[in-house]
C-alpha cells in the first residue's frame, strides 16, 4: 500500500518535470530561434540542416539593420511616440480616475459607460474616420498623429485601471489630512498620489506596450520610411521577392528588449496590473 | 463619495476633450460616413443611404472573410481559455510555478509583428524548422501557410501561442484568492481531488472565466498583424478576416465609404458578442 502511493507520488513527479520541460519549450522555443538565427551568416541561415545554435557568430544581421536599413530611426522613433503617448495618457488618466474614484458628477456613469464601450471597439473602426481627421489637420505622415492616436486608445484602459487603484487607498486617509485643513487639491496630490505610485507604473508599463507594439495605425498613418515604427519596419523587410530572414530576427529581438525588460523588472507590478485590470474592467 | 468641485471639473476636463474629439466625434463621423459613395480621385461625395450595406451583404468575400473571422475567434479563444485555465489549476499547487510564471509571460510581451515573424520563419516550408523537426519522425514537408485548409489553423496556433499566457496569469490570480481552508473543510467531509476542481475550484472560477473569454473574444476579433505577415490574407481568401477586409477596402481601393460601413457592421457584431460581458461590468462597484 505505502510502496504505491510512493511510486504514485514518484509518476507525479516524473509528469510534472514532462509537463514543465514541454511548457518551457513551447513558450521559449520560439523566441530562441528568432535569437539563434539573428546571429547566424547567410550561409548557414539557408542550411539545409538547421543548426540549433551558431557555429560561427556573426554581427552581420545587426549591421546590415543598423548600417543599411537605418533600424536605429525606427527604434528612436517608437521610443519617442510610445514614451510621449504614454506620459500623457498616464497624466490625463490619473486625474479623470481620481475625480470618478472620489466624487459623484453629472454625467459620471455616463463618461464610464463611454470608457467601456471604446474597450470593446475594434480599432479599426476608427481608422478611417481618424486619417481623414489627421489630414485636415495636416498631421499625415507625422509622429503626432500617432501620438494622438495612442492617447486616444490607451486613455480609456489607463482610467479604468487606475480607478482600480484609488479605490484601494481608504477614504479615511483623506478625510483626515482635510481635517487637519489641506485643500482638495493638496490632498491629492501629497496625501493619495504617493500611494497609487505602483498603480501609475504598472498603467505606464500597459499603456508603453500597447503603443510600442501597435501596427495598424502606424502603417496607415506613416508614410515616410524616416518617421516609421518598429513594427512598420519590420514587416518592412518582407518584400514580395524577398525576406530579408537574418537582419529581420535581428530586429525581432530588438523589438522585444524594451517590453522584456521593463516587465521583468517590474513583474509583479505588471501581473497585479494585468489581474486588476481584468479582474475589475 | 464627495460632491463634485471645481477641482474635480478641471480634472476631468482634459479627458472628456480626449474622448470627445478622439472617439465620440469619429464614431460619429463613422456612422454617417457609411451612408456615402466617397470618391477621392473625382472629390464625390454623394448619399446613398443603405447602397452600402447592401453592396456588402452581396459581396461573397465579405462572408468568407466574416466566417474565417468567426472560426478564428471561437477556434482559438476555446483553445486559449481551455489550455490556460488547465495549466493554471494544474501549477497552482506543487513546484514549478514561478519558473512557470516567468517564462509564460514572454510570448504576450512581444509586438504581434515579432510573433508573426518568427512562426513565418518557423512555418517556412523549405527552410522552417518545423517542417525539418518532422522530418526526423518522418513527416513529408507541411505547407503550413500556403495550403488553403491548413494556413488559418497556423495563424491560429500563433495566436495560441501568444495569448494562452494571458488567460494563464488571469485565472491563477483567482485561483490564488480561492481561501485555502474551503479545501480543508471540504477534505474533512471526505471529499476527493476530483470533487474538490468539480464543485469549488471550477464553480468559483466561473466568473474569471467568463471574464477571459469576453476579452478575448473582443481582442481575437481584431486579428489583423498575424495575416498581414504570415499569409496576407490567402491563399485566396483562406485567411481573409474582417479587419483585412477593411483595411483592403479603406486603404488599397479607397471606398471610404464602403469600408466604413463594414467596420459599423464589426462593431455591431462584437457588441453583440460582449453584451453579456458589458452588463456584467456595469453591475459592479466602479459604477456604482
Amino acid at each position: 500500500m505505502k510502496k504505491s502511493i510512493q511510486s504514485k507520488s514518484k509518476m507525479k513527479h516524473v509528469i510534472r518535470y514532462i509537463v514543465v520541460s514541454i511548457l518551457l519549450i513551447w513558450s521559449l522555443f520560439p523566441v530562441y530561434w528568432m535569437l539563434n538565427n539573428s546571429f547566424k551568416n547567410r550561409i548557414e541561415q539557408f542550411s539545409d540542416t538547421p543548426t540549433f545554435y551558431p557555429n560561427q557568430v556573426t554581427l552581420e544581421n545587426y549591421m546590415t539593420l543598423f548600417l543599411e536599413l537605418g533600424f536605429h530611426k525606427a527604434l528612436l522613433n517608437s521610443l519617442l511616440i510610445a514614451t510621449v503617448a504614454t506620459t500623457i495618457a498616464v497624466f490625463i488618466g490619473a486625474l479623470a480616475a481620481y475625480s470618478l474614484s472620489r466624487y459623484r458628477f453629472i454625467g459620471r456613469k455616463g463618461l464610464l459607460v463611454w470608457i467601456l464601450l471604446t474597450r470593446i471597439f475594434p480599432p479599426v473602426t476608427f481608422v478611417i474616420p481618424l486619417y481623414e481627421m489627421m489630414g485636415n489637420a495636416g498631421l499625415l505622415n507625422t509622429r503626432i498623429a500617432l501620438i494622438l492616436a495612442y492617447i486616444a486608445f490607451n486613455l480609456p484602459f489607463a482610467i479604468w485601471l487606475l480607478i482600480g487603484f484609488f479605490n484601494e487607498v481608504p477614504f479615511e486617509l483623506e478625510e483626515s489630512a482635510m481635517i487637519d485643513g489641506a485643500s482638495p487639491f493638496q490632498t491629492f496630490r501629497k496625501v493619495v498620489l504617493p500611494l497609487i505610485i505602483p498603480g501609475i507604473g504598472a498603467t505606464a508599463i500597459f499603456t508603453f506596450i500597447t503603443a510600442w507594439n501597435e501596427f495598424l495605425y502606424a502603417m496607415i498613418f506613416i508614410q515616410s520610411p524616416e518617421l516609421s515604427t518598429v513594427p512598420v519596419a519590420l514587416s518592412g523587410l518582407i518584400t514580395e521577392y524577398l525576406v530579408l530572414w537574418g537582419p529581420m530576427s535581428a530586429g525581432g529581438i530588438l523589438s522585444a528588449i524594451p517590453i522584456v525588460l521593463l516587465v521583468y523588472l517590474m513583474q509583479d507590478t505588471f501581473i497585479k496590473g494585468l489581474t486588476l485590470g481584468a479582474v475589475k474592467g | 463619495m464627495r460632491k463634485s468641485n471645481t477641482m474635480t471639473h478641471i480634472f476631468l476636463l482634459p479627458a472628456v476633450v480626449v474622448f470627445l474629439v478622439l472617439t465620440v466625434y469619429p464614431l460619429l463621423y463613422a456612422v454617417v460616413t457609411s451612408f456615402y459613395e466617397l470618391d477621392f480621385l473625382k472629390g464625390d461625395i454623394s448619399f446613398i443611404g443603405l447602397d452600402n450595406f447592401n453592396k456588402l451583404f452581396e459581396h461573397d468575400v465579405f462572408w468568407i472573410s466574416l466566417r474565417n473571422t468567426i472560426i478564428f475567434v471561437i477556434v482559438a479563444v476555446l483553445m486559449e481559455v481551455l489550455l490556460g485555465t488547465a495549466l493554471a489549476i494544474y501549477f497552482n499547487s506543487g513546484k514549478g510555478l514561478k519558473l512557470i510564471r516567468t517564462a509564460i509571460l514572454l510570448p504576450m510581451l512581444l509586438p504581434p509583428i515579432t510573433v508573426a515573424l518568427t512562426w513565418k520563419m518557423m512555418y517556412d516550408y523549405e527552410f522552417g524548422i518545423i517542417n525539418y523537426l518532422l522530418g526526423w519522425i518522418g513527416v513529408a514537408p507541411i505547407e503550413w501557410l500556403s495550403s488553403s485548409n491548413l494556413a488559418l489553423l497556423s495563424i491560429i496556433i500563433t495566436d495560441v501561442w501568444q495569448w494562452t499566457p494571458f488567460v494563464f496569469l488571469i485565472i491563477l490570480a483567482s485561483l490564488q484568492a480561492i481561501p485555502e481552508d474551503i479545501y480543508e473543510s471540504a477534505s474533512v467531509f471526505g471529499a476527493n481531488a476530483s470533487q474538490c476542481l468539480r464543485y469549488i475550484t471550477l464553480p468559483l472560477l466561473k466568473p474569471a472565466i467568463i471574464l477571459v473569454l469576453l476579452l478575448r473574444t473582443i481582442d481575437t476579433f481584431q486579428v489583423f498583424e498575424k495575416m498581414y505577415v504570415l499569409t496576407g490574407g490567402g491563399p485566396g481568401n483562406a485567411t481573409e478576416t474582417i479587419t483585412f477586409y477593411i483595411y483592403r477596402h479603406g486603404f488599397r481601393y479607397f471606398e471610404t465609404g464602403y469600408a466604413t460601413a463594414a467596420s459599423i457592421v464589426l462593431v455591431l457584431i462584437i457588441i453583440l458578442f460582449s453584451i453579456f460581458y458589458l452588463k456584467r461590468v456595469l453591475k459592479t462597484s466602479n459604477l456604482s
